[in-house]
């Protein structure tokens, strides 16, 4: 049984509008954010989700943890076979402690206004811990060793703090209520290479001493290759390709993933295989191209692709792809 | 020779004290050369790159040092002389976050118009009625930004270049500023973490058109970024920086397949290769020092796992290697 | 080592305030006035309300050292206890205000649709009048008293405070940390305690202050009218209406109260504006230093 499992998750988020629009419901635009997703994650597994800005990943990972409000999503989320959003407000609170997430900009997701130490101690705060506040303490203390910072640090303000040491701390907080899934939210990005391997190596360290499951959701290719064991390729709400990752990084099928395999650089002085250039942009997810949404990007699109939309089908051992021309 | 900077040191001067936040640096620049400039968060490498066309903020002070374009002192140049000539003309600038870079009250046309004018006024000469003059210049000078703007990719440019900058996303807007800088035709371009914060596959867009736009007008350019992998794929010679100090300065092939100091080598490890890589990722102990409370001697080497006695006490300069175009600053080598 | 950094805290809010001139003196004025405001019974050398038709009108003299009024009080004592009225109005008139817009404008930004609509729309209104108006207005139906000063006072400023609030708690609650808080199973009430308010009463607490001298000024401006504080409570305002009256006769009636009031609005402003400054990281480090603090960490890279 997996951990999670996600069924035709779709999150549209409406644009609002003023007053007077709400009453006449006219025109209100839909941000399809999510649309239609399926996977899932197993125990004890590092799944990666995939994608450029706007392909809605984050949205996803926001989605599993029910921090989306219930009107946006539609789909059945599954958290150990119980559905997420069919919780009860005591049965979400308990939820909450076995599910956390690490935010994306490190700094911006602690409060400016509290000290560390004070940021750590709230999840034992918030859960009526019976232990006593120096054994909350101590084991505020702990979790601050834990991620490699100092004692000293607890009684900093966030905004003293560098990339590196506030993703750390956030790392801390996710992991005092002890969870068995974190949601990690482009965990490496703006940091320096150096302090990115840092976080990688610690993470991954956690995971085998704490038994995590991670979502990790990045748009750095390399890393995430690097650090998963399963692989999703979102582009624009859709999942395009999903396999192992070794399996996805040697050969990829679909032409999305080609280009975004292609456009990491190799380091190196030596030349690499040639780099696919896409053509145009991203299309809005507010008016998503009928059919394969990758199509005006794609070199290879044909009449059908405009037509129809490719379902996610396998293409060998754990490995799907949604193309017409994947076989 | 196009640019060459000797013994150049930048100061800052805060609350918390003051502090180099470059020192020392010494480099040249040919014609038409793209040098890249890389280095982690406070290695001083943006600094030394806007100091070059002496962009600093208030509270720094270029203590020392010489940066001489094409033979001409610019330290020593008038503030007037300076943007007359240099900034804007001469030398090129494209910044990091495109969002903020172009002036949301104008459009895009407005933008590209400025600064077409302003360049073409030196070189027109024709005898129409002034009026007429007016009237074909602008759409004469509208047309050629179009094309401009659709050769580094932005489609329906005709239409777009009536817009606002916030109809663009920030691939298109880094287009734009590209297209800005490059219309000029300037001998040097610097570019500070232009494709930073962009998605990887608009990043290749844009890297492929800068490359374009270099070719096409022969630019020389400082390209300044943390990513080694952009590095490796845009510049002929590489120069790495930490805390300060330019550590090293070789050919591309050169620093990546045989790299000398201890940093680079550390650098160049940190980054998961592939897919197939498990074991940890090679990480730097330590971290990088703060400029008001720099080590004595070589600034690397509480984190360098060879440092020796002599690291502790001087300095180590930049001291050619074999090859005359491979420099290392360490003692060890 | 971190108790000598609390201790350190401490001093630099003395060095900052002593630093300026200005910022001093606006610490002193309100200090002062608060003295007197609280010490007045104490201090005041006669009965503010005895009246004495012998004496009215009477010069400077050792035993009245500002005169008497046109009924023969004491105007040095009757400023000072119109020293009370007017820090009473001010800061209890601004305190009401900011509580209500608070509560209003965070109701507002939390519950949206029609209760947000509804809110703002009461703001608009009352924001409409023309201030004075419309404290005539509500004293003029619930009748002049010292409480219901302050009430009226209140309603009409809370609009400015209840839309700031509801803004910052709009903004607020799209944070990063908000959402942190919210996955760890905060509970809305918790969220807005621990986080919500801490980051939204900030900026308010400046605008606060200044305001307070708005008050004392309005107050005045009302006993003037003859629609303040009723008789015999001591007020600047009135004061001024009997020097108004009396000008030809004692020019010097007028001038008193003129000035303490002058003083009282200079000195809150200034002490708002040194809680400002103080609060403002960047204009805080120049002190010190010779430049911004923040702009060179911007520029290190």
């Amino acid at each position: 049984m997996p951990l999670i499992d996600v069924t035709t998750l779709q999150a549209h988020f409406e644009k609002s509008e003023g007053l007077l629009s709400r009453f006449f419901h006219k025109n209100t635009e839909v941000v399809h954010a999510v649309d239609c997703i399926s996977f899932n994650i197993e125990k004890g597994e590092t799944f990666g989700l995939v994608g450029e800005s706007g392909c809605g990943k984050t949205t996803a990972g926001k989605a599993l943890l029910r921090l989306l409000p219930r009107n946006v999503i539609k789909g059945k989320i599954t958290f150990e076979d119980h559905d997420v959003y069919k919780f009860s407000t005591s049965e979400l609170r308990r939820f909450r402690r076995h599910a956390q997430i690490i935010f994306q900009n490190p700094i911006s997701s602690l409060n400016p206004r509290m000290k560390i130490g004070e940021i750590i101690t709230e999840p034992f705060r918030i859960h009526g811990s019976t232990k006593s506040s120096r054994e909350i303490q101590a084991e505020v203390e702990n979790l601050l060793e834990v991620v490699s910072l100092s004692k000293s640090d607890k009684d900093k303000y966030p905004t003293e703090l560098s990339g590196g040491q506030g993703r750390r701390v956030g790392i801390a907080r996710a992991l005092a209520l002890h969870p068995k899934f974190i949601v990690c939210d482009e965990p490496t990005s703006g940091l320096d290479v150096s302090i990115s391997a840092e976080i990688i190596n610690l993470m991954k360290n956690l995971q085998r001493q704490l038994n995590l499951t991670y979502l990790w959701i990045s748009h750095n290719l390399r890393i995430v290759s690097y650090v998963s064991n399963r692989i999703a390729i979102m582009y624009l709400g859709k999942i395009v390709e999903m396999g192992e990752t070794f399996e996805v990084f040697k050969n990829p099928i679909h032409r999305y993933t080609k280009a975004l395999f292609s456009a990491v650089h190799t380091v190196g002085g030596s030349k690499g295989p040639k780099k696919i250039i896409l053509k145009g942009e991203v299309p809005s997810p507010i008016n998503v191209p009928s059919g394969c949404r990758f199509r005006t990007r794609c070199w290879d699109s044909e009449p059908e692709c405009r037509r129809k939309e490719p379902l996610l089908l396998p293409v060998g051992r754990e490995h799907l792809v949604a193309c017409h021309k994947a076989l | 020779m196009l640019l060459e900077v000797k013994n150049l040191s930048v100061e800052y001067i805060t609350s918390e004290g003051r502090g180099y936040a470059v020192e020392n640096a010494s480099f040249k620049i040919e014609e038409g050369q793209i040098v890249g400039l890389v280095g982690e968060s406070s290695s001083g490498k943006s600094t030394l790159g806007w100091s070059i066309i002496r962009l600093l903020p208030s509270n720094a002070r270029i203590r020392s040092g010489d940066i001489l374009l094409k033979g001409r002192d610019i330290i020593k140049m008038s503030e007037r002389t300076l943007n007359e000539t240099i900034r804007g003309k001469e030398i090129s600038v494209i910044v990091q976050d495109p969002q903020n870079a172009l002036n949301p009250v104008f459009t895009i046309h407005t933008q590209i118009n400025d600064i077409l004018s302003l360049y073409r006024k030196k070189t027109r000469k024709t005898k129409l009625p002034l009026l007429e003059l007016f009237r074909s210049a602008d759409t004469e000078r509208k047309k050629e930004a179009v094309s401009l703007l659709t050769k580094v990719g932005i489609a329906d440019a005709r239409r777009r270049i009536d817009e606002y900058p916030y109809c663009f996303s920030g691939g298109m807007k880094q287009r734009v500023m590209m297209v800005m800088a490059f219309v000029v035709n300037p001998s040097l371009l610097i570019a500070d973490e232009p494709t930073t914060g962009l998605d990887v596959t608009v990043e290749a867009q844009i890297l492929e058109h800068l490359k374009d736009l270099i070719r096409q007008y022969g630019t020389a350019v400082l390209y300044i970024t943390h990513d080694l992998a952009v590095i490796s794929e845009v510049a002929d010679k590489v120069m790495v920086m930490y805390a300060g100090n330019i550590v090293e300065i070789a050919n591309k092939s050169e620093l990546f397949d045989s790299p000398l100091h201890p940093y680079t080598k550390a650098l160049i490890k940190c980054l998961p290769r592939n897919a197939t890589q498990k074991d940890e990722l090679e990480t730097i102990p330590g971290s990088v020092p703060n400029i008001f409370n720099l080590p004595h001697g070589c600034k690397f080497h509480p984190r360098c796992e060879l440092a020796k006695q002599i690291c502790k006490g001087k300095r180590p300069l930049l001291k050619r290697n074999h090859s005359s175009s491979h420099e290392v600053a360490c003692f060890l080598v | 080592m971190n108790a000598k950094k609390g201790f350190l805290k401490r001093f630099e809010i003395f060095s900052f305030v002593l630093s300026s001139p200005l910022r001093c003196s606006g610490v002193v004025i309100v200090v002062i006035l608060l003295f007197i405001a609280i010490f007045a019974p104490a201090i005041a050398p006669h009965d503010p309300y005895d009246i004495n038709p012998v004496n009215r009108l009477s010069e400077i003299s050792f035993t009245h050292p500002f005169g008497t009024d046109n009924l023969g009080r004491d105007v040095l004592s009757r400023m000072f206890y119109g020293t009370r009225t007017a820090l009473f109005v001010g800061m209890m008139g601004v305190s009401v205000s900011l509580l209500m817009g608070l509560i209003l404008g965070m109701i507002a930004a939390y519950c949206g649709s029609i209760i947000d609509d509804a809110i703002l729309l009461l703001f608009d209104t009352l924001r409409s009048f023309p201030t004075i108006i419309l404290i005539l207005v509500i004293i003029s139906v619930v009748g002049p008293s010292i409480t219901n000063i302050v009430l009226a006072l209140a309603i009409t400023f809370m609009s400015t405070y209840g839309r700031a609030v509801r803004a910052r708690t709009l903004s607020v609650k799209e944070e990063d940390y908000i959402k942190a808080a919210e996955a760890l199973g905060a509970r809305r009430l918790r969220i807005i305690r621990s986080h919500i308010i801490k980051n939204v009463v900030g900026p308010l607490i400046i605008m606060a202050g200044m305001d307070v001298g708005y008050m004392i000024a309005l107050e005045a401006g009302l006993s003037f009218l003859g629609l303040g504080v009723p008789p015999p409570t001591a007020s600047w305002g009135k004061m001024l209406r009997v020097g108004f009256d009396y000008m030809l006769k004692d020019p010097l009636l007028i001038i008193w109260p003129s000035i303490a009031l002058f003083v009282a609005v200079a000195g809150f402003s200034l002490l708002a504006e040194a809680l400002r400054n103080f609060l403002d990281p960047s204009v805080r480090r120049s002190v010190k230093g010779s430049l911004s603090a923040i702009r060179s960490q911007e520029s290190i890279s």
